[in-house]
């Protein structure tokens, strides 16, 4: 038991490692494979998303300085003349009224002199006819009819933007409007990418436009508050197209991407932190662990429900063939699991019975050796029919034998002493019993009876038993001699008759012998017992079936105790040393 | 419990409303407001709550107002501010440069958004500078002796023939730069004006007399709360008078004024929103850029004129965000 546990459990082990991993690899190759392609795919779009937002940003940035250059438009359409033009003068109010991010507008005839200057809170002017044709502003819309001038701060925090427009000919002079920026922040703080992601604009010297938060446009140009936008802007310029990563004024990540606004050259950089646009990564790895997690207890259990069920009924077939190895042959192994376990279980059985079968044999068989000879017995063993032992009437010879004063001998003689004599007399008996192939029916003592051609049938019976009688009585004289050396008395006769008896076991239970009734046994056992020491006495039938064969004498006819009539008696003429006596 | 009671409530769980977790006592921001008159308390319950509750701070709820308001006596602001000082609160809204400056005096810690300054802040000595107050006030400046300046001129423009203009101000403006401005501007426009100082609602009927006895032809209401509190009054004398008046607000002509110039109040009390919940979320006030305002509104009062049988030029009207007729 305590050699057997390691083995099981190690067996527990494996099966439930193989099976384990069996579900586990795949689902963790799946798993791993489906994040890893999850995580391109939002990546792609995250870089379509940012792109998109990007340019959408732009174009609506656009759309707000469209909107003023197209108000703008219609102050360019008719030339000037030298009187001044009360008409313009209302149009040009009329557009600060309409369009509110432009705080003044100044209109410059087509020989560069200003004409008017309306303002939101500076005093207007008419007809001051200064000379602006030097005015970068008015240089540049001559030249490109659309003209961005750079972000100038009032008093350093303000933004303004200086927009000048020329008309389609020289005459109907240049516009140059003063736009607030800040106004560009309705636009801007509608701008959402995801949850928490914006837009901000730089122009191109990296100074911040435009911003949801307000106060950080006006700080102007204060190096620490501009460094993460300019950063951003740095690192999606080096990773286009597509997004870029950088950090946010707090140090977070952020996902970036920028677009361009031609006009003024600016730069829209839309942002969201990394952490909101890779979310669905995120949370799609985790939906992969928390499957793969509830994939490996799934498995786990599954495993172990396996393992425990296919090593039961290995556990029940160790046991069962510990326990038939142990000699329990009626023990039967029952595994109902309808596969190769089964099979083996029933073979198991199978082969249990067999050797219960075998057992019975072999203790059978142990049981015939007593009477019989042994090739007899196993003879009839291996035909595994022991018909032969039925009762029946047969023809056979009964030889009693026994030793003379052995009776007074055993009274005086020690105990050791006894058995050491019986056991040699036997000894010598019992082999050459098996020799003549005779049938050992019982003994008792230092008598003992010998069947011939029971149960087996012999050719000749009363030649082979004379024989055999012969060479007893020839053995046990050559003891004789030893025995009386050492001082004992004692004598060996022998008796012998043939004729019909009932032969067959009798007895209960286990306790069976194979024996021989009829009045045959009662003559050979009076003959052995009036038979004196070195005599093989026989009745008339075996002197008549050995006749001519052996050398016999007759005795004459002698009153036989249990028989009428007297019988003639022979004895055979013993060939056997002299009585050295 | 059943297996499938108990998946049910495991499914439950993340699902369990949140109320549980706001439930939570929320932290109740108090925001004090020092004005010379009643006239800044409205406009705050008006135009700032509404726009706080937008922000997340709502009155009642996470927000506490206290307003200290001096009723036009100017002189009692440095005491109130001491006085809203003690309450501890969050952040100080001080309306207009006498407030501003009264709650300066007070405290040097807590926030102070200028809702508004009609004066320089930096001149003021208030901040350092505007991009970086540096202290603890900031807020949105007026842009006021500009637009003095540019409510003059718009008055002028209005009315070329019109040359004998009177500029009303509060006594307490005597030489401040938003006078100066004025002056500076009828200076250079070649006209004289003449500026008539008051101190209160009791001094008004006298000084309108004198106006009307100056033989003024129209009249320029100067910026300051005091005037925005009794518009109604001013511009009933102004009638009476019988001089076209140009006013700060544009809701002052709707309460009777001719014209009335100047900031989108709603836009800037916007800001003022903003800049409270800025401070009250904890960001410093000293990062925070002073603002100046940046839209403006022109209204006329058509009735008026009529009363006072006033053409007004369709320039003026082509301009206006909003004609009472």
């Amino acid at each position: 038991m305590i050699g057997r546990e390691p083995r099981l459990r190690g067996l527990f082990r494996k099966y439930f490692l193989v099976l384990f991993l069996a579900v586990v690899i795949p689902l963790a190759a799946n798993g791993i494979s489906e994040g890893w392609f999850s995580y391109r795919d939002q990546r792609a779009r995250l870089d379509q998303l940012l792109g998109v937002e990007a340019r959408s940003a732009a174009s609506r940035i656009q759309g707000f300085l469209d909107g003023i250059t197209g108000q703008l438009g219609w102050l360019v359409q008719l030339p000037w003349t030298e009187e001044p033009d009360e008409r313009r003068r209302i149009d040009a109010l009329r557009l600060l009224r309409q369009v509110p991010a432009i705080v003044s507008l100044t209109l410059i005839d087509g020989s560069g002199r200003e004409r008017l200057y309306v303002s939101r809170i500076g005093l207007n002017r008419t007809e001051s006819r200064t000379d602006r044709s030097a005015d970068p502003a008015v240089l540049g819309a001559r030249s490109a009819r659309i003209w961005y001038g750079e972000v100038s701060y009032y008093r350093g925090s303000e933004p303004y933007l200086t927009v000048a427009i020329s008309g389609n000919r020289p005459s109907v002079g240049i516009v140059v409007a003063e736009v607030n920026l800040k106004l560009i922040w309705d636009v801007i703080s509608a701008i959402k990418v995801g949850q928490t992601g914006y837009a901000f604009v730089l122009d191109k010297p990296g100074r911040l436009i435009a911003h949801p938060d307000i106060s950080l446009v006006l700080r102007g140009a204060d190096e620490a508050t501009l460094a993460p936008f300019q950063a951003a802007r740095q690192a999606v310029g080096s990773a286009s197209p597509g997004f870029a990563t950088s950090r946010d004024a707090e140090g977070s990540p952020i996902a970036v991407a920028a677009a361009l606004i031609p006009g003024p050259d600016w730069t829209v950089v839309v942002e969201q932190p990394l952490s909101e646009a890779f979310g669905p990564i995120y949370a799609a790895l985790r939906r992969t662990s928390a499957l793969l997690l509830v994939g490996a207890v799934i498995a786990g259990l599954l495993a172990f429900a396996l393992a425990r069920r296919m090593t039961q009924p290995i556990r029940l077939l160790e046991e069962g063939t510990e326990r038939i190895g142990a000699g329990q042959f009626d023990h039967r192994i029952e595994i109902r699991t309808g596969d190769e376990l089964q099979r083996l279980a029933d073979s198991f059985n199978a082969m249990a019975a067999e050797l219960a079968i075998s057992q019975e044999r072999q203790e059978r068989i142990a049981k015939l050796k007593r009477f019989l000879a042994p090739q007899v017995a196993e003879l009839v063993d291996r035909k595994g029919d022991d018909g032969v032992l039925e009762g029946r009437r047969s023809e056979v010879v009964a030889v009693f034998c026994d030793l003379r004063g052995f009776t007074s001998f055993s009274a005086r003689a020690a105990p050791e002493e006894v058995m050491s004599v019986l056991s040699e007399y036997y000894e010598a008996l019992g082999r050459i019993i098996t020799k003549y192939g005779a049938t050992l029916t019982s003994f008792s003592g230092d008598g003992l009876m010998v069947l011939v051609n029971a149960p087996v049938p012999v050719a000749e019976p009363a030649l082979t038993a004379v024989d055999l009688t012969t060479e007893m009585q020839d053995t046990v004289q050559e003891l004789l001699v030893g025995w009386q050396a050492r001082g004992h008395r004692i004598g060996f006769g022998v008796g012998l008759a043939m004729g019909p008896a009932t032969v067959g076991r009798i007895g209960y239970e286990s306790r069976f012998d194979y024996t021989a009734i009829g009045s045959v046994v009662n003559l050979a056992a009076r003959l052995c017992a009036s038979a004196a020491d070195r005599e093989i006495l026989m009745d008339e039938k075996v002197a008549q079936a050995i006749d001519g064969k052996r050398a016999l004498i007759p005795l004459g006819s002698r009153p036989i105790k249990g028989f009428d009539e007297e019988l003639p008696v022979f004895c055979v003429s013993f060939e056997g040393r002299p009585h050295t006596a | 419990m059943k297996r499938r009671d108990l998946l049910l409530s495991a499914l439950a769980v993340p699902l369990l409303p949140n109320p549980l977790l706001a439930q939570t006592p929320e932290k109740v921001r108090q925001v004090g407001l020092l004005t010379p008159n009643q006239f800044g308390a409205r406009v705050f319950r008006q135009l700032n709550l509404p726009e706080l509750a937008k922000l997340g701070f709502v009155e009642g709820r996470n927000l506490s107002v206290q307003i200290f308001s001096a009723d036009d006596a100017y002189e009692r602001l440095p005491a109130l501010a001491v006085d809203l000082v003690a309450t501890k609160p969050d952040v100080i809204v001080a309306v207009a440069p006498t407030a501003i400056r009264a709650a300066r005096a007070a405290t040097s810690t807590i926030p102070i958004v200028m809702a508004y300054a009609g004066e320089d802040p930096v001149a003021a000595g208030w901040a350092q500078s505007y991009t970086r107050p540096g202290g603890n006030v900031t807020g949105v400046v007026l842009l006021n002796p500009e637009l003095e300046g540019k409510r003059l001129h718009l008055l002028l423009d209005t009315f070329p023939t019109r040359r004998r203009i009177a500029v009303l101000f509060h006594s307490r403006s005597r030489n401040t730069p938003t006078d100066r401005s004025a002056q500076a501007i009828a200076h250079k426009a070649g006209i004289a004006i003449q500026s008539f100082y008051t101190s209160g609602p009791e001094e008004y009927e006298a000084t309108f007399n004198a106006i009307h006895s100056s033989g003024a032809d129209a009249l320029q209401i100067a910026g300051g709360p005091i005037f925005a509190n009794d518009a109604p009054r001013l511009a009933e004398l102004a009638l009476k008078a019988g001089v076209p008046t140009i006013c700060e607000w544009r809701d002052m002509a709707r309460s009777g004024c001719l014209i009335g110039y100047g900031v989108d109040r709603a836009a800037l009390q916007k800001r003022v929103a903003d800049f409270v919940a800025r401070l009250l979320r904890g960001a410093p006030a000293s990062e925070m850029p002073i603002e100046d305002p940046t839209t403006f509104e022109l209204a006329v009062n058509l009735r008026t004129a009529k009363t006072l049988g006033i053409d007004v030029p369709t320039t003026l009207l082509a301009q206006a965000d909003e004609v009472i007729e």
